[in-house]
């Protein structure tokens, strides 16, 4: 292995993390990207501070700086504290098992062609339901505590994560369960080996659709039948026309969405870092 | 050992009946070096698969050691000519693959993937995710790959086209030396009759599409062979003129 290694040491390629190089420019696009974020973000809150709240109504679209003091009220005295974990928990308990059983069933129905071109119809007919609607059944059953939010949330995230499962274990490239099959592997192995790493891309991808449809899940739940939770503060606060209140908890609402959605991102960029990156 | 008895092999399509194969009779002895030749798409690669257990004969049975083979063959290894590394393992976890499904400690696999990857030259690119590497690299990493489990039986897809002269000649070499001593059946398909001619025990000729067998050219060249020496020598030249002369008639009609 003397000769021609050398020529193709040099022919070494990885066009996405390797870029010729060049001057660099005084800020790098990511620096120029956050400026311009945090420019926008500063001017959306001066314009709906100055120019909406006083033009059109604090009663209505309250204004930044009541919600801020309003959120470090909840933040000092803790009174939200009870609702916030309540929310969290329906989220959390209903995420996982939405997640659970739709890439269990994903991949039963896309490994099993029978089970799934019999099944199909019924799982498109069952996701065109309008959960919502479902609430009041949901409170019939298991009451108005914990549970009917669980499966509020869980009966919105099974079915994304369930198709997208599916979609990615039939997309496995049969030509990578060929080289295992040759090399005498069991189905076990394959379903190990090939066919999970390469639904991964779509699993993951699921997980970080199915997260915000998580969050409305636990907030619709609240919203439906509830005494506690993020969701039935927001009703509550709109029942006595507190627009500030309604605001204050969009916006905690928002902070934890963006927060978990960043953390799958992050648990995906590892996971999956034989991709190329930037996409 | 490993036979081929009045195989064919048809592919239906919507429009029409495809005969990829066309009664193959033949005879793979044991420990021997094979070489496939014939006009591009005439059907060499649909044997092989159908040898691997990938694709089933319409007609005929393919025998391994004198048992009737269906489906997959554990002791037959396959470097096929499509790209088959998986793109979220790195080369050397691809490499391992096989030793990995055999369950052998951590401590051996790292050892026989460290001097199997030396052996094809991909030694510094452990780490590396395949679409890190070169074409070149990848076909290399890929033999490595099969080569490591060390099947009794290897079939091999064209799986030095598309490397430089060069690395051709240092991979036929390196592909003798570890022959000459595992002595595994090797059937090895190939475009490139100098190559044919230097690593094979006999070379097949196959016509152009169907596959049928045209002559069968035993190489009687001494062993152990140095490919570097003997690429250009007279011997292996007059044969490989021989053996293009089998082939002339063929190519023509597929050019047509």
């Amino acid at each position: 292995m003397n000769n021609g290694n050398a020529a193709s040491e040099s022919a070494v390629f990885d066009s996405e993390r390797s870029k010729p190089v060049r001057e660099r420019p005084l800020l790098s696009p990511a620096v120029v990207v956050n400026l311009l974020r945090v420019g926008f973000f500063v001017a959306s809150i001066l314009l709906w501070q100055y120019v909406l709240s006083p033009a059109l109504d604090p009663f209505y679209i309250s204004s930044p700086s009541r919600i801020a003091v309003r959120l470090y009220e909840w933040a000092t005295d803790g009174v939200l504290l009870p609702d916030f974990i309540y929310t969290m928990e329906s989220t959390f308990i209903g995420y996982a098992f939405g997640c659970g059983a739709g890439v269990a069933c994903g991949f039963l129905v896309g490994r099993i062609k029978l089970l799934g071109d019999v099944l199909d119809p019924f799982f498109d007919a069952l996701n065109s339901l309008p959960r919502v609607a479902l609430g009041p059944l949901f409170t019939l059953w298991l009451g108005i505590d914990l549970a009917p939010k669980v499966l509020m949330v869980a009966s919105l995230v099974f079915f994304v994560v369930m198709s997208n499962t599916r979609a990615g274990v039939r997309d496995v490239n049969p030509d990578y369960v060929n080289v295992l099959r040759i090399m005498g592997a069991d189905e076990k192995t394959i379903l190990w080996k090939v066919v999970l790493p390469s639904a991964a891309v779509w699993i993951y991808a699921s997980l970080q659709v199915a997260l915000p449809w998580a969050l409305i899940g636990a907030v619709i739940g609240e919203m439906i039948a509830s005494d506690r939770g993020m969701g039935y503060q927001i009703l509550h606060a709109g029942g006595v026309l507190d627009s500030t209140g309604i605001f204050a908890g969009l916006v905690i609402l928002m902070i934890v969405g963006l927060a978990l959605t960043h953390l799958i991102r992050l648990l995906e960029q590892y996971s999956q870092r034989w991709r190329p990156q930037g996409r | 050992m490993l036979n081929f008895n009045d195989v064919s092999v048809e592919f239906e399509t919507t429009q029409s009946k495809i005969v990829a194969v066309d009664h193959v009779t033949l005879d793979i002895q044991k420990q021997n070096f094979v070489c496939f030749v014939g006009p591009s798409g005439c059907g060499k690669t649909t044997l092989l698969n159908a040898a691997a257990g990938l694709v089933m004969p319409s007609t005929g049975t393919i025998r391994y050691d004198g048992q009737l083979r269906k489906g997959f063959n554990k002791d037959i290894g396959y470097v096929t000519q499509t790209e088959t590394l998986f793109p979220w393992r790195t080369a050397a976890e691809n490499v391992g693959l096989a030793l990995e499904l055999q369950n052998l400690p951590r401590s051996e696999i790292n050892e026989r993937v460290d001097r199997y990857m030396s052996l094809v030259g991909l030694r510094n690119f452990q780490d590396h995710y395949p679409r890190q590497l070169s074409g070149g690299m990848r076909r290399r990493a890929a033999l490595a790959r099969t080569w490591i489990y060390e099947p009794e039986t290897v079939l091999m897809d064209e799986p030095f086209g598309a490397l430089d002269e060069q690395l051709k000649l240092s991979m036929q070499k390196q592909l003798l030396d570890l022959w000459e001593r595992n002595r595994s059946t090797i059937v090895f398909v190939t475009h490139d009759l100098a190559e044919a001619v230097t690593l094979a025990d006999q070379v097949v000729v196959f016509t152009s599409r169907p596959a049928r067998i045209k002559a069968v050219k035993t190489i009687d060249l001494p062993r152990p062979r140095d490919p570097y020496r003997i690429h250009f020598s007279k011997e292996v030249q007059s044969i490989c003129a021989e053996l293009w002369e089998l082939l002339e008639d063929e190519l023509r009609e597929t050019v047509q």
